[in-house]
């Protein structure tokens, strides 16, 4: 059977994991605590799960993408699996990509790791994924980066001398580092260039550069220390975001920038970028897309570069604010039927007032009565 | 319902205070059962939604729901609004041997453009069945075409006599005691805005029956909170990390829209004490940040971007 070499060669043991925080994981499966693993792809997630498994004699129970992983089937199949003890040892759950989960599995999922008796590996690409965020509170997080490329070089070396491939040192530092941190992807490039026993840089030449999707966070480091105006226009292209969302991310960073010069001619630029980009929505005209994109890229590139980069607040905040204004909406519609006004009208000139009315608790509870509200609803004035 | 402006809204158009004029007209349309269409245009609180309804129930008396609906253009602005819900409503046979039934569309200077061309043919085609009542703030923002399909009143803010009578008779009935220098403090703050007097004796009412003139103030800044002008002051100030959190909550807060904020914003810079040429360059900005987000950008980073404006320009010194 043959199979692919990164299969093939896949750690047997936690020792051959490297540089990423396996023992967390170690420690959170022996504590049977659920953990989830983000980071790239080809940093050893999935290899990490079955390396623990493999050194730990446990067995292992794999809920995979290719699965219709919805409400139902989780129920069935994760329900009776994570309540009872393993008959061949003890188990391990591993849950791959599990932000790809399918409709109405997630509330599922959660329930299921609340009351889980065995161990639960989970594994992500991205932690500041939206689907994740509930399931964030159940689970040790555990970051995987990029791997280097001297480690990849490394990995690759031993894979060469069981495969008896001949490849000089500075050829095998090229395939790693062309991977860009995917140690998957150097093997394949490895088995691929490889076959015959021998790779020359005649071979290398036809190794494709492979394009990656990258981070936010890097591509706002590659936006901050772009050398020029060009390479700056072209920093955000590999982020996989939709250009309001990063116009969001870029905004929220660009208030790092101390000069209140340089800080109103930014602000200036992504104000005016934000116009091009509601123009086509408004037009259906996509070109202003490309004006829109130069505007926030190349408009707020700074002399200084900047490393750190914060997380857009907004959404943080309106997502707090949620019940509030739930509440002073269902109050509005209460007041508009028996009000002649609009609710901006009543948000401005009644809500005020209102807030001292309601000081009083008889009028409070009359104001209840009549509007048949409930008493939380009216808490928030 | 306890809410004084509802409670003392007039029902009858004799009841109505001031607009003495435009009250003798529309009796007269009553008593004839016949009118064209109604453009009511003026400042907030001077009694336009009232005569409206005042109309509709004398027309109609006790069955006036049957013939009278009252559409908010500014919850419900689309054209689907006009095309829908307004046209089923016009096209059916009044009831009752009616002449006509009526629409009232509040704020109909929020109907966009297009809307406003759609509610014309409409006006226009079931003009046998239907009368129509727009109130508006300013009429400017109504199209010709509408305009002239309409008898035209203007309501102006009622004159201190007619607002300090009726809120004394608000007072005696609610068994308040008030100081004539409260009642003219009212008159001060409302500048002849009804709703704005009388939702602001109410909330002066809920903490003590006795009025006086402090209270009257107190209450009345506690309810125009200035968390603005301290944006505008943080701003200047080239504090702009503050500023902008400070402006995001209120909004979050209070549920302004960015229109809503650039209001204030504009507001506040004009009665702020600055510097002439510092101030005019303020005033220009804003009017471009609006600009922006008419045109359909995002509110909350247009206002973050405003306010870097106006930080640069107040550190500047200008």
């Amino acid at each position: 059977m043959s199979l692919p070499w990164y299969d093939k060669h896949a750690p047997k043991s936690t020792s051959e994991i490297i540089g990423q925080g396996i023992q967390k994981v170690l420690k959170c499966v022996n504590e049977k605590k659920p953990c989830l693993i983000v980071g790239p792809p080809g940093t050893g997630k999935t290899a990490s799960a079955y390396a623990i498994a493999k050194e730990c004699g446990m067995q292992l129970i794999e809920l995979s993408v290719d699965e219709k992983r919805n409400a139902e089937y989780i129920n069935s199949v994760l329900r009776n699996t994570i309540l009872t003890r393993g008959f061949f040892g003890e188990k391990l759950v591993l849950i791959d990509d599990v932000d790809l989960l399918d409709r109405g599995g997630m509330p599922e999922l959660i329930k299921c790791v609340k009351m889980s008796k065995v161990a639960i590996i989970f594994t992500a690409k991205d932690k500041w994924d939206q689907k994740l965020r509930s399931l964030k509170n159940y689970c040790e997080i555990i970051e995987y980066r990029k791997l280097r490329a001297a480690w990849i070089a490394k990995i690759l070396r031993k894979i060469c001398s069981k495969e008896n491939v001949k490849v000089s040192d500075g050829l095998l530092y090229k395939i790693a580092a062309n991977a860009k941190g995917d140690a998957r992807a150097a093997i394949n490039d490895l088995e691929l260039l490889g076959k015959d026993g021998e790779i020359t840089d005649y071979e290398f030449e036809a190794l494709t550069y492979r394009e990656k999707p990258i981070s936010i966070f890097e591509g706002l480091s590659r936006l901050y220390n772009a050398k020029d105006f060009n390479e700056a226009l072209k920093a955000l292209d590999d982020v996989e975001m939709d250009i309001n969302e990063k116009l969001l991310w870029i905004s929220e960073n660009a208030s790092l920038v101390k000069d209140l010069k340089e800080l109103s001619e930014i602000y200036n630029y992504l104000s005016r970028a934000d116009v091009f980009i509601g123009r086509v929505l408004r037009w259906q005209h996509y070109r202003y897309w490309a004006y829109a994109n130069a505007l926030m890229t190349g408009g707020v590139k700074t002399k200084t570069p900047c490393y750190k980069f914060n997380s857009p607040k907004k959404i943080l905040k309106l997502w707090k604010t949620k019940s509030d204004r739930a509440s002073r909406n269902r109050v509005l519609e209460a007041l508009r039927t028996k009000i002649h006004a609009s609710k901006r009208k009543l948000m401005n000139e009644y809500l005020p007032y209102l807030k001292i009315m309601c000081k009083n608790n008889d009028f409070k509870n009359m104001l209840i009565n009549e509007l048949d509200l409930n008493p939380k609803d009216i808490d928030f004035l | 319902m306890d809410i004084w402006t509802e409670k003392y809204r007039p029902k009858k158009l004799d009841e109505i205070y001031g607009q003495v004029s435009i009250v003798k007209r529309l009796k007269s349309f009553v008593k004839s059962k016949s009118m064209p269409h109604l453009l009511f245009s003026g400042p907030a609180g001077t009694g336009k939604s009232t005569c409206a309804l005042a109309i509709a129930r004398e027309l109609y008396g006790d069955e006036w729901g049957h013939n009278f609906i009252e559409l908010n253009a500014s919850d419900e602005r689309g054209i689907d609004v006009i095309r829908g819900k307004i046209k089923d409503f016009a096209r059916t046979m009044p009831i009752g041997g009616m002449p006509f039934k009526l629409i009232l569309l509040d704020e109909a200077d929020s109907l966009t453009k297009d809307a406003q061309h759609a509610l014309r043919r409409t006006m226009e085609k079931y003009a046998g069945t239907c009368r129509f009542i727009l109130d508006c703030n300013y009429s400017s923002k109504i199209i010709d075409p509408i305009q002239s399909r309409c008898a035209v009143f203007r309501f102006k803010p009622l004159e201190e006599g007619a607002v300090i009578e009726l809120l004394k008779e608000v007072s005696s009935k609610e068994g308040l005691k008030i100081s004539d220098e409260a009642l003219k403090a009212l008159y001060e703050i409302s500048r002849g805005d009804l709703r704005k007097a009388i939702n602001l004796l109410q909330a002066t009412a809920s903490i003590s029956k006795n009025v006086d003139v402090s209270l009257i103030y107190e209450v009345a800044s506690y309810a125009k909170p200035d968390e603005i002008t301290k944006v505008v002051k943080l701003a200047l100030d080239g504090n702009f990390e503050k500023a902008k959190n400070l402006m995001m909550d209120t909004m979050l807060k209070y549920g302004l829209s960015g229109i809503d904020a650039i209001k204030q914003l504009h507001s506040q810079v004009i009665k702020m004490d600055l510097p002439h040429a510092l101030k005019i360059k303020l005033i220009d900005k804003i009017g471009e940040y609006e600009f922006r987000i008419v045109e359909g950008a995002d509110e909350y980073l247009q206002i973050d971007a405003l306010i870097a404006q106006m930080c640069y320009l107040g550190s500047a010194g200008l």
